[in-house]
């Protein structure tokens, strides 16, 4: 059989199918029956059969006619990027294919040079164009359904009217809301189903919620919301903030900037594949750049798509083990400055910056800076007015202490005249001890027992896999660009910072460039998915402020509320009904919960109970009646507490809490700092969380958070209202989740209420194409059963919720009128009416035609710029005192810190001042860790509030300094083990993005399936389960719709059904070729851990360094066995956050799922 | 006249634009069969290369197809271009075997379940067609305008020659992983401008 196969491979590779060679051994009548599109599309789309003649040459193209009508439209669902995509329409109102954008003028006339980076024609990518795949898909959801037997069970979903569907949630979500406040509503983080939606705030961003609440949310009685993202949570979280590097950050270049001699390193990056729009910008702005002699460095452990097309250099690195390559090229650099006895070379580093600028990098005492004249004074002024205070670096533990370790040189470098700091100094060593930094004795994490040895360029390849030459040549490298002033650009890729300590990660970024001096000048710096067309749009285009319905601006506000961590819904409903959990038998997937070794806390199901001390979770007890829309200023208490403040010891001050339900404290009324005691039991406390779900086209509740198996179990095991086994008595009571979505995804399967939406194509949408201008997209084709538009959907709910008159305000027309109504409405009345509007006299139907005016591109050369800071400090001489003002931004006040638009500490007094410097020492970063959202704490004593900064061996979880965490530490922590001895044999996984699905959506599309799925031991491209995928058993005589596992041709045994064997397809993941010897490719493997176990058919690549296997994000969990017996328990969707704990990340308690340690062995 | 593709390897991302609009254009059905194809080559001649090729037909100036068709149902357009009459194809597969790219595909019942009304076999062979209706009334094929980074091209191939002095022909010392059946010289309308060489560090 073996050689059979290998035979009908090769065939394969060839490109005849091995079906066609095996034809009559595979019984495939019935799939061909179900195969292709859904009867009710009425599609056709069988290649062959035409008979139109072209020029004398019979054509078998059977949409073929001279006057194709087109429409346009673009991404929806989950695109980072919006490209431009046009359908053909036949006259009976099918899309049958689909055109990219071929616009060859800008809207002032001009011709688009369509070879210039910045060309303004905006391509798609094969998303778009496979998007018939989607729109035909025959698993379409049609109708309302309502789940009736157990959550989670696909056999109790009952079709119902739209009627009952919505009046029910409706009722649903007020008595929630009147219970437990608004916050208790919570509009997951989703992608929702059209494009504006996703990009948050636009103009039919209904259910967007990320740093704000909606009109719509607040229409229907307010609701939570939540930071950032899935995808950048830990660069948004330290973008700057930690190292004040922010304003130097943002000197990105342009497309046409790269036009020049310079460098470009990847740290891991694969913008042009998640980010479509920037990848022509990208390609030929690099292909420019290496023209004038400039390379590109890829730097990570994949190599990606750009790296393939565009690198020099690909340095092969072991995952998340950046922040060690950079402390070895820091080690190598300070070794190029000081001799072995402390004296300066004369070489390397320029020390007298470092000593005028960088706080942290050497000790220095504490001091008090002039903010006037930059002059410092080592005794307290006694009128401190002009002075900020510098807090002394401990012994032994600056920044360059820990890169040095044992390396005494610094000791014996002594401060000299040599620049106005140092001459403050002159005469004490620029660190006055080795590393001496204290941890707990016997240890099980390698971090800390490696925190006081050199961090040479030998210890760094023993963990970044870099040869230690190579290391030392990209530190000699940095430092001769900074010396030529050679711009040097640093691209961060989410995928490296997706990771437990993916924050730190881009604070050594940070650092590295702060302290080898590449900063202040155009295109040098670092950023993430910055690049990107430079253009000029249509002043005259039509803008989301024409068509916002003016009624908009009279519905109230959500006054402050505390706003968590975009992962910590899960946490938040944990909180909120962890005693019903218990009761209601649930187990938690997590090890380092459920093991009461690991110092969190065993799992007890008691009242409050989080896991992980959020300070966001913890800030969500009852507030009804007290925050909410029209609160713009909630009720306070205050409390007389004593506080350490820096520079001036002890002192009382005076606290403000925001109040809580039931507390017993009046508005505004002062109590003694003692008298706040934990209130968690008291009876009258209620922990709010989260406990209405409303996930619109989303995929994050089942799927693309962390642990579905521990999702599984949770909410099997919440309270139900009217049905199932654990029904709450009381409305009120009950958890609901809510979704609103194309397909039966994992998520819809463990919803209450599962309602069909529209995807682009059936539904009007305006959105910004990010490489040109505003584009009007109108509803083409019906969509499937009773599916409803988002704007529909959340009209009726309005409607539903508050009446006729909301949704009257809701739309600025009628209560029924459509998104199409209010723009024609505008576009008839102050569009096409305007002389100078592009659309100026058009009728509809002519608008329809081209509802976009083209952005015109920028191809003026870019010249480098000089940043004020770097200028005013080259200005100075060095004996010159130097204030440099690089950020005073006061971390004790929310402004500039993204996320919390309410004030949220409860302190200010405590927070260490910025210095005014770049700081590669940050007391600033560990105090906000410590006191985040301590303003909503006052139900907890003063040691409870905040975020508690110590590990379980009491040793800090948020370091002022850029620690290398070894990554074998954060498995050993979260999957409950003893050392990283446990974790030999094991490979390191990431969950790179690739381009065929986006995030946990799209992942139903045939045409893109093919491209990442593949059967057992078949050859690139032999996955096809089209049409046995994602599909519904249809309705049954009772009216159910009941739905078979997600790959209907994947057994109960995880392995293929009889006759399915060449359609049944696995996703493929990526394993070194050597590391995989002794398999063979396309062998199936289960791949596994303490978390969960998934089946993949290998592919095997030298694209991976070794030890590293790539499991590409954004498959559909698709579990074999039984969810509470997790040995026999198969994921054979291949989602890896099937393997993923559920830990948030370091720091900013962001999503950390893009990293796991696994087993693989052959199935 | 004798039309051509240009392709840059340096700008390729592998995205898949120009196979997925190749399919949805021409409508064929998700499945292996796909008249373009885009692959990530990790060998040339033995040694460790990534190198992006997307291939369909090359319209070759000598094609081997036509010659190996004992059922005459493959012709050159006077534009260059070689065609496929469905109609006529006995499925005798001998295209298959003769295309040094293996770019003649026959697909199964699954991904095309419906018999044309003028075959004569259950699945008649297909293949790139260089969109040729589009090319009559005057815009590219699918795959050139598809793609996002602009690594494709088409056009006559003196033309192309002059526009792009520095590709080379398709052939098998450059691109052996593109001759999956032989290395017959069928004079290939593709012209490939050539990804240079990577430097990849070593894993310690």
């Amino acid at each position: 059989m073996g050689k059979e196969n290998d035979v009908l491979k090769t065939l394969q590779e060839k490109s005849v199918s091995r079906r066609s060679f095996m034809k009559g051994a595979v019984a495939l009548g019935a799939m061909a029956s179900v195969y292709g599109c859904s009867k009710d599309s009425g599609s056709d789309i069988i290649y062959g059969g035409g008979t139109v003649t072209v020029d004398g040459i019979t054509s078998d193209d059977l949409y073929y006619t001279e006057t194709p009508t087109y429409r346009y439209g673009t991404s929806a669902h989950n695109c980072g990027g919006r490209c431009i995509i046009r359908a053909q329409v036949t006259p009976d109102g099918r899309i049958v294919r689909f055109l990219t954008d071929e616009t060859k003028y800008a809207y002032d006339g001009t011709s688009i040079d369509n070879d210039h980076p910045n060309t303004t024609q905006a391509r798609a990518c094969s998303r778009c164009r496979a998007y018939k795949g989607r729109l035909y898909h025959p698993g379409r959801l049609k109708y309302p359904l309502k789940q009736t037997k157990e959550r989670g069970d696909v056999t109790g979903f009952k079709r119902i009217s739209w009627e009952q569907a919505l009046s029910e949630i409706a009722q649903r979500l007020k008595a929630v809301q009147n219970k437990y406040g608004a916050e208790a509503f919570h509009s997951i983080y989703a992608c929702g189903n059209i494009a504006s939606q996703f990009q948050g705030g636009g103009y039919t961003g209904l259910f967007a919620s990320a740093d704000g609440i909606t009109p719509t949310l607040c229409m229907l009685g307010g609701s939570s919301a939540y930071t950032s993202d899935y995808s950048f949570h830990q660069g948004s979280y330290m973008g700057g903030y930690g190292t004040a590097y922010s304003g130097m950050i943002h000197m990105s270049p342009t497309p046409e900037f790269l036009d020049r001699y310079m460098h470009f390193v990847m740290w891991g990056s694969n913008i042009p594949t998640t980010h479509n729009p920037k990848s022509f910008a990208w390609t030929k702005g690099i292909e420019n750049m290496k023209k004038h002699g400039g390379t590109v460095k890829f730097i990570g452990p994949e190599l990606s798509e750009i790296g393939i097309a565009q690198a020099n250099e690909w340095i092969r690195t072991k995952p998340y083990t950046d922040v060690a390559l950079i402390l070895g090229m820091l080690n190598h650099m300070i070794k190029l400055t000081f001799n072995e006895d402390g004296t300066p070379t004369g070489n390397g580093l320029d020390v007298d910056y470092l000593d005028q600028m960088v706080y942290g990098f050497f000790e220095t005492p504490e001091y008090w800076r002039n903010t006037k004249d930059g002059t410092i004074s080592l005794t307290k002024p006694l009128d401190e007015t002009d002075y900020v205070y510098v807090a002394a670096i401990p012994a032994g533990q600056s920044f360059s202490a820990y890169i040095m370790g044992d390396d005494p040189r610094l000791t014996q470098a002594k401060y000299a005249a040599t620049n106005y700091m140092a001459s403050q100094f002159a005469g004490k060593p620029r660190n006055t001890s080795a590393a001496k930094f204290i941890v707990a004795d016997n240890t099980k994490y390698e971090y800390k027992k490696q925190i006081n040895v050199a961090k040479t360029t030998e210890w760094a390849q023993g963990i970044t896999g870099v040869p230690k030459e190579k290391i030392e040549e990209l530190a000699e490298f940095y430092l001769q660009c900074a010396k030529d002033r050679t711009p040097v650009y640093n691209e961060w890729s989410g995928g490296q910072l997706k990771q437990n300590d993916g924050t730190i990660t881009l604070y050594a970024l940070q650092a590295l460039l702060i302290i080898s001096k590449n900063w202040g000048i155009t295109g040098t710096g670092i950023k993430n998915n910055s690049i990107g067309v430079s253009k000029t749009t249509d002043p005259n285009q039509i803008t989301n402020s024409m068509l916002r319905p003016s009624t908009w601006s009279t519905v109230g506000k959500m006054g402050p509320h505390p706003i968590i961590s975009v992962t910590q819904w899960h946490t938040a409903i944990k909180m909120a009904f962890a005693e019903e959990l218990k009761a209601n038998g649930y187990e938690p997937n997590i090890p380092d919960w459920t093991n009461n070794t690991m110092g969190l806390g065993q799992w007890q199901g008691k009242k409050g109970e989080v896991y992980f001390d959020d300070g966001g979770v913890k800030s969500l007890v009852n507030r009804q009646g007290i925050t909410g829309v029209g609160k713009a200023t909630p009720e306070t208490f205050k409390a007389n507490i004593e506080v350490t403040i820096p520079g001036k010891g002890k002192q009382t001050v005076t606290h403000t809490y925001y109040n809580f339900k039931d507390s017993g404290y009046t508005n505004n009324q002062t109590v003694a700092g003692n008298d706040l005691v934990d209130k968690t039991n008291d009876s009258k406390v209620l922990f709010s969380g989260y406990r209405f779900i409303l996930n619109s086209a989303g995929n994050i509740p089942m799927n693309q958070h962390a642990n579905p198996i521990d999702s599984a179990r949770m909410y099997k095991a919440l309270p139900t209202f009217g049905y199932g086994n654990y029904q709450a008595a009381d409305m009120a009571d009950a958890f609901y989740l809510v979704t609103f979505d194309n397909f039966m995804s994992p998520s819809a399967r463990y919803s209450d209420y599962v309602l069909p939406a529209k995807t682009t194509w059936e539904q009007e949408d305006f959105v910004t194409i990010e490489n040109s201008g505003t584009l009007y997209v109108d509803s083409v084709i019906p969509g499937p059963g009773e599916s409803k538009s988002t704007w529909d959907f959340a009209r009726e709910l309005i409607y539903h919720y508050g009446g006729k008159d909301k949704a009257k305000q809701f739309t600025g027309l009628e209560s029924t009128s459509s998104f199409r109504d209010v723009v024609q409405y505008q576009y008839n009345k102050n569009i096409k009416t305007n002389s100078d509007s592009p659309y100026y006299g058009k009728t509809w139907e002519e608008f329809l035609e081209k509802p976009i005016s083209h952005a015109k591109p920028i191809t003026e050369r870019a010249d480098m710029k000089t940043h004020d800071i770097r200028a005013a400090y080259e200005a100075k001489q060095p004996m010159d005192p130097f204030y440099p003002g690089v950020t005073t931004v006061d971390w004790s006040l929310t402004s500039g810190v993204y996320g919390f638009c309410g004030e949220d500490f409860a302190e200010t007094e405590s927070c260490p001042k910025q210095t005014g410097m770049f700081q590669v020492y940050s007391g600033t970063l560990v105090w906000r860790y410590e006191n985040l959202y301590s303003k909503w704490h006052g139900y907890l004593p003063k040691v409870n509030q905040g975020q508690k900064n110590t590990d379980e061996e009491g040793d800090p979880i948020a370091w002022p300094i850029p620690v290398y965490f070894n990554y074998e530490d954060h498995f050993v922590h979260a999957y409950g083990l003893s050392s990283s001895a446990d974790l030999a044999g094991r490979y390191l996984l990431t969950t790179t993005h690739d381009r065929f699905r986006a995030h946990s959506s799209q992942a139903e599309n045939p045409f893109l399936r093919e491209l990442t799925h593949r059967t057992i031991g078949g050859a690139l491209y032999s996955g096809n389960d089209s049409g046995a995928y994602a599909v519904s058993n249809g309705l049954n005589a009772e009216g159910y719709e009941t739905f078979p596992a997600l790959n209907t041709l994947i057994g109960e045994d995880g392995k293929p059904v009889a006759g399915a064997e060449n359609r049944a397809s696995y996703t493929d993941i990526w394993v070194n070729d050597v590391d995989f010897a002794d398999f063979n490719d396309g062998d199936l493997v289960k791949v596994s851990n303490e978390i969960g176990a998934v089946y993949c058919t290998i592919r095997k690549t030298a694209r991976c360094v070794p030890g590293y296997v790539g499991l590409h994000q954004g498959c559909w969990v698709d579990f074999r066995g039984d969810i509470n017996n997790k040995d026999s328990l198969i994921d054979v969707g291949g989602n890896c956050n099937t393997l993923m704990p559920s830990t948030p990340s370091r720091l900013d308690h962001g999503n950390g799922v893009q990293s796991a340690m696994v087993k693989i062995e052959r199935v | 006249m004798q039309l051509g593709f240009y392709f840059d390897q340096t700008r390729c991302i592998g995205c898949n634009a120009c196979t997925v609009s190749c399919k949805d254009w021409n409508q064929v059905n998700p499945g292996p069969v796909r008249w373009r194809k885009q692959e990530n080559h990790e060998k040339n001649n033995g040694v460790s290369v990534f190198e992006n090729l997307t291939m369909s037909c090359n319209h070759c100036e000598e094609p081997a197809c036509l010659t190996a068709c004992a059922a005459n149902a493959i012709t050159k357009t006077d534009k260059g271009i070689v065609i496929v009459d469905r109609n006529k194809c006995q499925a005798l597969k001998a295209c298959i075997t003769a295309c040094p790219f293996a770019a003649p595909h026959i697909a199964d019942d699954l991904q095309e379940p419906k018999k044309g009304e003028n075959w004569v076999v259950d699945h008649p062979m297909q293949k790139c067609k260089y969109c040729w209706e589009r090319i009559e009334d005057g815009n590219s094929p699918v795959c050139v305008s598809a793609c996002p980074v602009r690594a494709l091209d088409y056009g006559d191939i003196d033309d192309l020659q002059r526009k792009y002095p520095d590709a080379v022909r398709m052939n098998p010392t450059d691109f052996p992983y593109a001759y999956v059946n032989n290395t017959n010289d069928t004079k290939p309308s593709f012209f490939i401008k050539k990804r240079v060489n990577l430097v990849i560090s070593e894993v310690k």
